[in-house]
């Protein structure tokens, strides 16, 4: 036996040390042994395969790999042919127009859960979240209908896939509806309420639509006809979906945040409409969606015009950011850089790979959400990488990660609500690969449009999509080619770094404007919004290194900042690369002139209230 | 043709072509794993996510390489949560693992009727070299354990497997050229 074969007996027995993985990756170089290398492993797969079909099975949990790989085919198979059994006749026989007409969806920000909400000017009295039973057999039940006897009837579908046999039965009060089952008013109407929940339904007559449980989500499927919703407060995590043949629409009942000081409260609506009432005086105000208000012991009134319009944009000035490395995960990281500069961070950005929210890691952390408490908006450089390894953005595109990665991200980010900056793969030009490699700039667009779909498909209609390249052109990348297009990117970013490598002809001092203005000047040509306006700019991430030469100096870099952003009126947020020797404060010189900067009020350094959000 | 009848096809397509690389999927499967319980629940979760990729238009340029990308993703996962998973290896061994079955996709017929001459091999074999066989693979027993239960050293035991799944080679290579195929 070769010693590939021994080798791989022993790596699928127990393991192989670190010489041992050396020596079997020196052999697998070699084509000729890659090829052996599968034969070696498909013939392990047929052994456990016949051995099991000749029944010589030991006994174990799962059944014999055959009738497993049987099961699968029959799985296949049934799963066609339940969705077709799912369907009622009248369904499977009619016309495509007719079961694709577009559908009256009445609900939403028409009728929405009304909170009457009393604050006190010291403390708060938060809504109590309810939350709900983990899912039930019983999705809802009917409550009313309009007609005496049975208004309309319910096909639920039979449990055994195999079987094509659907139950009908009539809608009366009382009648239960389970997950699948599908629901026709006929010529009556009808009112659901929820199990476990006050969420209600009213359907109208000629109203088709189905309920689906999912882990993260309940599903109205309306397939034609007219539902009314009151939608109860939906716990953190769980959202209500109405699907139709034109669109979703994710309800979570009415959203709110609300920040309570020392010596004002403030409110925040993002849905919904909320009666916020002052203690002293008793004053009080209806606050709707996208409005927010202040309680003082003077009273309470509206705020004014919101600091940040359409996705984060400032009407005024530049927003001052920090960036912190990815292991910053106390809140005090981002304070203690305010406090050496006096003054906050309107926001904080991180670089994060794909696996930093796989599946059950959380988002936002517990240190993202405190600093968004405190009204920083997150900026997160989300990289296709798991650990030090590069996922192939070919593969990204094609859906290989969404289970593990991109939909886990998405329905978080839906679920959380708060707005925050998203970059895919900041300056991709650095990974770009040849022709057939899963790397080359159409399989980073692709992948760029992937992931927007999917947040998009999720609910997370409120992230902001950064799209992030160097300032320094780069023929094999170019900004034109790598760019996803105006539907799919809210802000371009570019980083700038000054004197990085001093000596290097590529890398010597330059000022901000030298180095971003080619970068602008390209985005203000290609890059627009729906109103035909340049998109924001994002300067994501700069930093300048120490100098070198008696002047000009790091100090004297960061004092010219304000002046110089402000003649470049597209850029409306500077994230400084707060990291290693490229510190703001890595002299006590260039901190005093990184303070002198932030000092100017061109630079928005206090949180606006959120623009949609709910309670941290 | 309707969307759902289009998404009703690709389903369907990319079923069929699910089957036909079924072996093949197992194969590289179970070759990290190395556990057949664990193998299968990785198999069945590929399915699935294919179906539920399907349902939603997903593009699927290359359904082999697809099928194997998303095992690979769900097979890092389990490392990483299964503390007492075997077969644990760096990403440049798994690269190469990749790229050698991505480089065999084109001997499937080949590795195919390997496949069945190696059934027929197995069946060749007496009893008590198959119940070393059905303990290893079977029974998902290190060779330490089967030792335990055979008596012999885990060395031994390595060295019995070696020369078992030799003798099945040099088998199913006979019954190649037999046939007239490669060996």
């Amino acid at each position: 036996m070769s010693d590939l074969d021994e080798l791989l007996i022993r790596w699928q027995d127990a393991g192989l040390g670190l010489a041992e993985q050396a020596e079997l990756k020196r052999l697998l170089v070699d084509p000729a042994n890659r090829a052996a290398a599968v034969r070696h492993l498909h013939a392990s797969a047929a052994i456990l395969e016949s051995l099991r079909e000749e029944g010589a099975a030991a006994a174990t949990s799962a059944g014999p790999a055959t009738e497993r790989l049987r099961s699968v085919g029959r799985s296949i198979r049934a799963s066609q042919g339940a969705a077709n059994a799912a369907r009622t006749p009248r369904q499977r026989s009619a016309p495509r127009a007719h079961r694709a007409r577009s559908v009256r969806l009445t609900t939403l920000g028409a009728v929405v859960a009304v909170v009457i909400l009393v604050l006190t000017c010291f403390g708060v009295t938060l809504v109590q979240r309810t939350t709900t039973t983990p899912a039930m057999p019983t999705l809802a039940v009917v409550e009313a209908s309009s007609t005496s006897g049975a208004a309309g009837y319910l096909v639920r579908a039979a449990t055994d896939p195999g079987d094509a046999v659907a139950t009908r039965l009539p809608l009366t009060p009382g009648t239960t509806i389970g997950a699948g089952d599908r629901i026709d008013t006929g010529d009556g109407d009808l009112r659901l309420r929820f199990s476990n929940e006050a969420t209600t339904l009213t359907l109208a007559t000629g109203t088709r639509l189905a309920l689906i449980e999912l882990p993260d989500r309940r599903e109205v499927l309306l397939d034609a006809g007219s539902v009314e919703a009151v939608v109860a407060k939906q716990p953190a995590g769980r959202a209500l979906v109405f699907v139709t043949a034109q669109a979703t629409a994710c309800v979570i009942g009415t959203r709110l945040s609300v920040i309570a000081g020392a010596a004002e409260t403030r409110l925040a609506v993002s849905e919904g409409r909320v009666r916020f009432k002052a203690v002293a005086g008793g004053d009080s105000v209806e606050i709707g969606a996208n409005e927010s208000a202040v309680a003082t012991s003077s009273g309470v009134r509206r705020d004014g015009a919101q600091a940040l319009t359409g996705p984060l944009v400032p009407t005024h000035g530049c927003l001052w950011g920090v960036s912190l490395r990815a292991e910053a995960t106390a809140p005090a990281a981002a304070s203690e850089l305010e406090a050496a500069v006096g003054r906050r961070m309107a926001v904080v950005h991180q670089y994060q790979g794909f696996s930093d929210y796989e599946r059950e890691r959380p988002f936002p952390s517990a240190t993202q959400r405190a600093w968004a408490a405190a009204g920083r908006l997150l900026a997160i450089d989300w990289k296709p990488r798991q650990g030090e390894q590069q996922l192939r953005w070919s593969d990204v595109a094609e859906g290989i990660y969404d289970a593990d990665c991109v939909d886990v991200l998405a329905r978080k980010a839906a679920a959380w609500g708060h707005p925050f900056f998203l970059s895919l793969h900041h300056d991709p030009a650095e990974a770009v690969g040849p022709a057939g490699s899963g790397m080359t700039v159409a399989d980073y667009v692709r992948m760029w449009h992937h992931v927007h779909a999917r947040f998009v498909a999720a609910g997370a209609q409120q992230v902001v999509w950064v799209w992030t390249m160097s300032s320094w052109p780069d023929p094999a990348a170019s900004w034109s080619a790598c760019y996803p297009g105006d539907d799919c990117v809210d802000w371009l970013a570019c980083t700038a770094y000054n004197n990085l490598k001093p000596g290097e002809q590529r890398m010597h001092w330059r000022s901000l404007s030298d180095l971003v203005t080619p970068f602008v000047g390209w985005a203000r040509e290609h890059a627009r919004d729906g109103h035909g306006q340049a998109k924001p700019i994002m300067l994501s991430v700069y930093a300048c290194a120490e100098d070198t030469e008696p002047a000009p100096t790091k100090a004297d870099w960061f004092r010219a900042l304000p002046a110089q952003l402000a003649a470049l009126p597209e850029i409306k947020a500077a994230i400084y690369f707060h990291d290693r020797a490229l510190r703001a404060d890595s002299t006590p010189e260039a901190l005093a002139g990184f303070r002198a900067a932030g000092d100017d009020p061109f630079f928005i350094t206090d949180g606006p209230p959120p623009v949609r959000g709910i309670s941290p | 043709m309707g969307q759902e009848a289009v998404m009703d096809t690709r389903l369907k397509e990319l079923s069929t072509r699910f089957m036909a690389e079924r072996h093949g999927l197992m194969a590289y499967i179970y070759g990290l794993v190395q556990q057949a319980e664990v193998a299968e629940d990785v198999f069945q979760e590929v399915w699935l996510r294919l179906a539920d990729a399907a349902g939603r238009g997903v593009a699927i340029d290359h359904p082999p390489r697809w099928f194997r990308g998303v095992a690979r993703n769900i097979i890092l996962h389990h490392w990483r949560t299964e503390k007492r998973a075997r077969v644990i290896v760096d990403s440049e061994l798994l690269d190469l693992v990749d790229q050698a079955f991505a480089e065999q996709e084109s001997e499937g017929g080949e590795l195919e009727r390997r496949r069945r001459g190696l059934q027929e091999c197995l069946r060749e074999l007496p009893a008590h070299a198959k119940e070393v066989l059905r303990l290893k693979y079977v029974a998902d027993l290190t060779a330490d354990e089967v030792g335990a239960r055979l008596s012999r050293s885990s060395a031994s035991v390595l060295m019995l497997l070696s020369r078992l799944r030799r003798g099945l080679e040099d088998c199913v290579n006979r019954r190649m050229r037999l046939s007239g195929g490669a060996a």
